[in-house]
């Protein structure tokens, strides 16, 4: 199980929505709270791909409230992920050194692989120190959050595991092979008299002492040591000192014995790049939580209420109190952000906002997207109480006439219009919602509501949910009172803030 | 005379068809090069009736059983047998004896299931062979039984690399560090990879002298085993070898073929140049997959041997020339076809002329005329040629000409043709015409069928868009895309 910070569970493959965050300001107000840049870069790439399974939200409102209750946990872990994150790019370039040596250097073949070899064991030595640091750090905290809890476990079952000390044991020894040492090789011979299977059975760091070890029969010599031998197997004697070794027998330890430590390296390297995709992607992740811990931050100063939003299987959306986030980070307190409801559900699919200009139309818009933005990144949203319904991809769609880009005369931005929204609805599915505003307003009004009118209860039948904000009378009047709720703003003079009435 | 289950009077040497065509066909891609070389080989009427009671014996699961173990067996006995005439020194020669005597008793029971099996007046020679092997295999096997427990006890020793040598132990007891790391990293949970097999390794010189010095005794024993047996008689076995390799590599592409659907039999012969089929298949598409593979008839007789083929770009016309040129390679050489049923003469030439490049010494139109020469003359004594869009290097006037010229030829010298044109102008003249005629499947799908009829110089282009539902009037029914 790879372990993220920000997944409990692989998201299913599916395009982002780069343009989202832009389109809602968000960019402009988050700058506002919180000033790294990198943080803030990689803050806007998670947040542009919402997770589309709600125990992923779960899982980051989960991990983000305790690290906002246990301020010090975060630092603490930040620290101990970067230097265990630090590692695969330490480990990769140490090996790319060892075969840079090995292809241009004098190294033999065999003296590569045994430096492969001790490389490779003292990384996941050293991979296993940086876990157990993390081990420490988790452990010293009263933790509640499950994906947290999920990793101390995991971390615990591999640190504590009955055969964790012989085995590190034997990576030490591996990861410090003395220049001058014994090997013994088991091999056997296939039907076609080939070395088939060999490995070794013990690497001695002391070297033997020049004898005949019991049961030997016959030295790999020249002939007249063979001969020499021979003489010394009949009577029992000790070799004497100083045997040389005949040339191809290095050949055939280079070859074996080499072979065996490339064998070895290569398990030793597959280990340590599971334990690298277990636990050594996280630290990137934490750049979402500090950006994250600057917005509750924000909210807790400003004594903003904020809640994590609830998931629901049913299609039924209830926000209560939803303040518009970049409103509020605009008024810093200066002045008040009113507050409203949201309400969808199984037979409303669409919202359908109407009112003078600003008003307060499409920041009601905004905060219902960013709500549902926020709630899908597992973020904490600017109300008393979320309950959402199974929201999929979000959409949005602003007014060509809005849009400096598109250029031309309005015939041209309604076909473009046209062409983005067919480019969209392409893409739309299933509990999908679409944000709408002011489309369809640079051609005739009569008719940009009727094609609108027809593309609404399209969408609504395919299961789309939609709000739309319009100041095309007729699709107010074309849309029955039981396809969408209509609200339109209200104020009773200049002094009193526009409120959001139902029509 | 060497045994075959191939040949029923001595292999051939003559050559019946042009190497490349494997590829202009892309049989190439479906057949090993020992394969398209023995089809490629000229094989008499008998041969091909020999071949096809090897064919239809592979239809009953137990004969396949017994020759793929023969087969798997007679593999043995050759790398065996290779190892051997390699051997350097007595000690890998007395290994590389015991395993052949070994693989020798195996392969030879083997064999001997497959000729009883064979049942067969034509395949006696294989049979008595068999025969003469199993007499000595039968005296060969309690020896080589008794040797089992010395050879394995020289197979497994252990070798001490130390500063004062390397030395050679017969005790081998002990964990290999490998197998340690692996057991300790998944008792914790970790994830161990698969390593591949352990490279084999020739064994050095000095080992294997050192060996025979461990283990006197043993090797007294096989040494007098060798001397009673050496050598076996095992060369006309490893000339099956290949012959079966082309067996089972025919019977391959029955199954894969097979796995998409598409049936096979086994013609019969005539003595007379023909080549008929009911439903045949190009069965180089299985290569591609999601595509549909539609049947087409054959239908070329000494009466009628000659025929164009038009139609449309993209209406399947290369498909039906694979079709007809892969089924007469396959049925032709002895091989099952790709068809419902169907009927083969013997014909000694197969060519082809695909569209090629200009050649350095003349233009593309240069080259098809030469080309068009060489394979009238190859094929003058009873070919079956192939022209896929041959003078499309001409202008339309002159293409037709020449194409007609083509024709007229082949028709005068009795040699058998298909000819793929886009020349509608060939139309009206007193040769057959292949078509291609689109036909829509319940599941709105395309299809081709080729038919025999006068022909059209009309363009398919307004049915094949109306079939994409791409023409004006079927744009309503495109619908919009689901998730």
């Amino acid at each position: 199980m790879n372990f993220s910070l920000l997944y409990k569970t692989e998201e299913p493959e599916r395009t982002g929505a780069p343009e989202l965050a832009k389109n809602l300001l968000l960019d402009h107000a988050i700058k506002q709270l919180h000033t790294n840049e990198r943080a803030l870069r990689y803050f806007f790439e998670v947040l542009s791909s919402p997770p589309l399974l709600t125990e992923n939200a779960d899982h980051r409102a989960q991990i983000l409230t305790e690290f906002f209750n246990h301020r010090s946990l975060f630092d603490r872990i930040s620290a101990c992920l970067q230097s265990l994150d630090a590692l695969p790019e330490q480990y990769k370039t140490q090996r790319s050194i060892l075969h840079t040596n090995a292809r241009f250097g004098s190294d033999s073949r065999f003296l590569t692989a045994e430096k492969l070899l001790m490389h490779s064991a003292s990384s996941l030595l050293q991979v296993f120190d940086r876990l157990q640091q993390l081990l420490s750090v988790l452990e010293s905290y009263p933790l509640s959050a499950p994906p947290l809890l999920a990793l101390s476990d995991s971390l615990r079952s591999i640190l504590c595991a009955d055969g964790f000390s012989a085995f590190c044991d034997l990576l030490k020894h591996l990861s410090a092979l003395p220049p001058d040492y014994r090997l013994k090789l088991q091999f056997s011979l296939n039907d076609l008299g080939r070395l088939e299977a060999y490995d070794l059975v013990e690497i001695d760091s002391v070297p033997a002492p020049p004898k005949l070890p019991t049961g030997l029969k016959k030295l790999l010599l020249s002939n007249e040591e063979k001969i020499a031998l021979e003489q010394q197997i009949q009577i029992h004697s000790p070799v004497p000192n100083g045997l040389q070794t005949p040339v191809n027998t290095t050949e055939l330890r280079n070859t074996t014995v080499g072979g065996i430590y490339e064998r070895l390296t290569e398990q030793l390297n597959h280990i340590i790049t599971d334990l690298f995709e277990r636990y050594c992607k996280m630290s990137g992740e934490l750049y979402f939580y500090q950006v994250a811990l600057s917005i509750m931050t924000f909210y807790e100063k400003q004594g903003i209420p904020f809640c994590f939003a609830q998931f629901t299987t049913d299609n039924h959306t209830e926000i209560t109190d939803l303040s518009d986030f970049v409103l509020l980070v605009e008024s810093y307190g200066t002045f008040p952000v009113i507050a409203n409801d949201v309400h969808l559900s199984e037979t409303k699919k669409g919202i359908l906002i109407s009112g003078e200009n600003s008003s307060g139309k499409t920041v009601y818009l905004r905060s219902i997207a960013t709500a549902m933005l926020f709630s899908q990144n597992g973020l904490p949203l600017p109300a008393t109480n979320a309950v959402l319904g199974g929201y999929r991809n979000i959409y949005t769609m602003f007014s060509a006439a809005e849009n400096p880009k598109l250029a031309g005369s309005g015939a041209g931005r309604f076909e473009e219009e046209v062409a983005n929204l067919s480019d969209i609805i392409d893409r739309l599915g299933r509990g999908d919602i679409l944000f709408l505003n002011e489309i369809f307003q640079t051609t005739s009004y009569p008719e940009g509501a009727k094609g609108l009118c027809e593309i609404l209860r399209f969408l609504a039948a395919r299961g789309v949910r939609y709000v739309c904000v319009s100041h095309l009378t007729d699709l107010f009047e074309l849309l029955g009172a039981d396809e969408a709720t209509k609200l339109t703003t209200t104020s009773p003079d200049s002094a009193t803030p526009f409120r959001l009435i139902a029509q | 005379m060497a045994i075959s289950l191939l040949y029923s009077n001595g292999a051939s040497t003559q050559p019946k068809i042009d190497p490349p065509l494997f590829s202009l066909i892309r049989l190439d891609t479906l057949l090993s090069e020992n394969t398209q070389h023995l089809l490629s080989v000229h094989c008499t009427a008998e041969d091909i009736r020999l071949r096809q009671a090897v064919f239809a014996r592979m239809e009953a699961p137990s004969f396949r059983a017994d020759l793929e173990q023969f087969f798997s067996s007679l593999t043995a006995l050759w790398q065996a047998n290779n190892k051997l005439k390699d051997a350097k020194n007595e000690c890998e020669e007395l290994l590389g004896f015991y395993t052949c005597a070994r693989r020798f008793i195996n392969c030879t029971k083997s064999a001997q299931s497959v000729a009883q099996a064979l049942n067969d007046d034509r395949f006696r020679d294989f049979y008595a062979y068999c025969q003469d092997n199993l007499s000595t295999a039968i005296r060969l096997e309690p020896a080589v039984l008794k040797l089992e427990s010395p050879v394995k006890r020289i197979r497994t020793s252990l070798i001490t690399f130390q500063c004062n040598g390397v030395w050679l132990d017969d005790d081998n007891e002990g964990e290999g560090i490998l197998n340690k790391v692996t057991g300790y990293a998944a008792n914790l949970g970790l994830s161990v990879s698969e390593l591949p097999k352990q490279r084999c390794l020739a064994m050095p010189h000095e080992l294997s002298e050192s060996l025979m010095f461990l283990y006197p005794n043993e090797f007294e024993e096989i040494r007098a085993l060798a001397r009673e047996f050496a050598p076996l008689n095992v060369k006309d076995f490893f000339s099956v070898r290949e012959e079966l390799n082309f067996f089972f590599n025919i019977y391959e592409l029955i199954v894969r073929a097979g796995a998409r659907g598409i049936p096979h039999c086994i013609p019969s012969v005539s003595d007379s140049p023909v080549f008929r089929a009911k439903n045949a298949y190009d069965i180089t598409l299985i290569n591609v997959s999601n595509t549909d593979i539609i049947p087409n008839d054959i239908d070329f007789r000494k009466e009628e041997p000659f025929s164009f083929l038009i139609g449309a770009n993209g209406g399947g016309k290369t498909t039906y020339l694979r079709t007809v040129c892969a089924n007469l390679i396959l049925a032709g050489a002895g091989c099952p076809m790709f068809a419902d049923n169907g009927e083969i003469g013997v014909f000694p030439f197969i060519g082809a002329h695909f569209p090629t490049d200009e050649t350095p010494t003349g233009g593309k139109l240069f080259s098809e005329q030469q080309r068009e020469n060489e394979l009238l003359n190859l094929a003058k004594n009873g070919g079956f040629l192939f022209f896929n869009e041959t003078f499309s290097g001409a202008n339309d006037r002159k293409g037709v000409l020449l194409t007609l010229d083509c024709a007229a030829a082949c028709v005068k010298n009795g040699i058998f043709a298909l000819f793929v044109t886009h020349f509608h102008e060939v139309v009206g003249h007193r040769y057959p015409i292949l078509s291609t005629v689109v036909e829509t499947e319940n599941d709105n799908r395309r299809t081709y069928r080729i038919t025999k009829n006068p022909g059209t110089k009309s363009s398919y282009a307004e049915d094949i868009l109306r079939k994409y539902r791409l023409s004006a009037d079927t744009f309503h029914l495109r619908g919009v895309n689901e998730q």
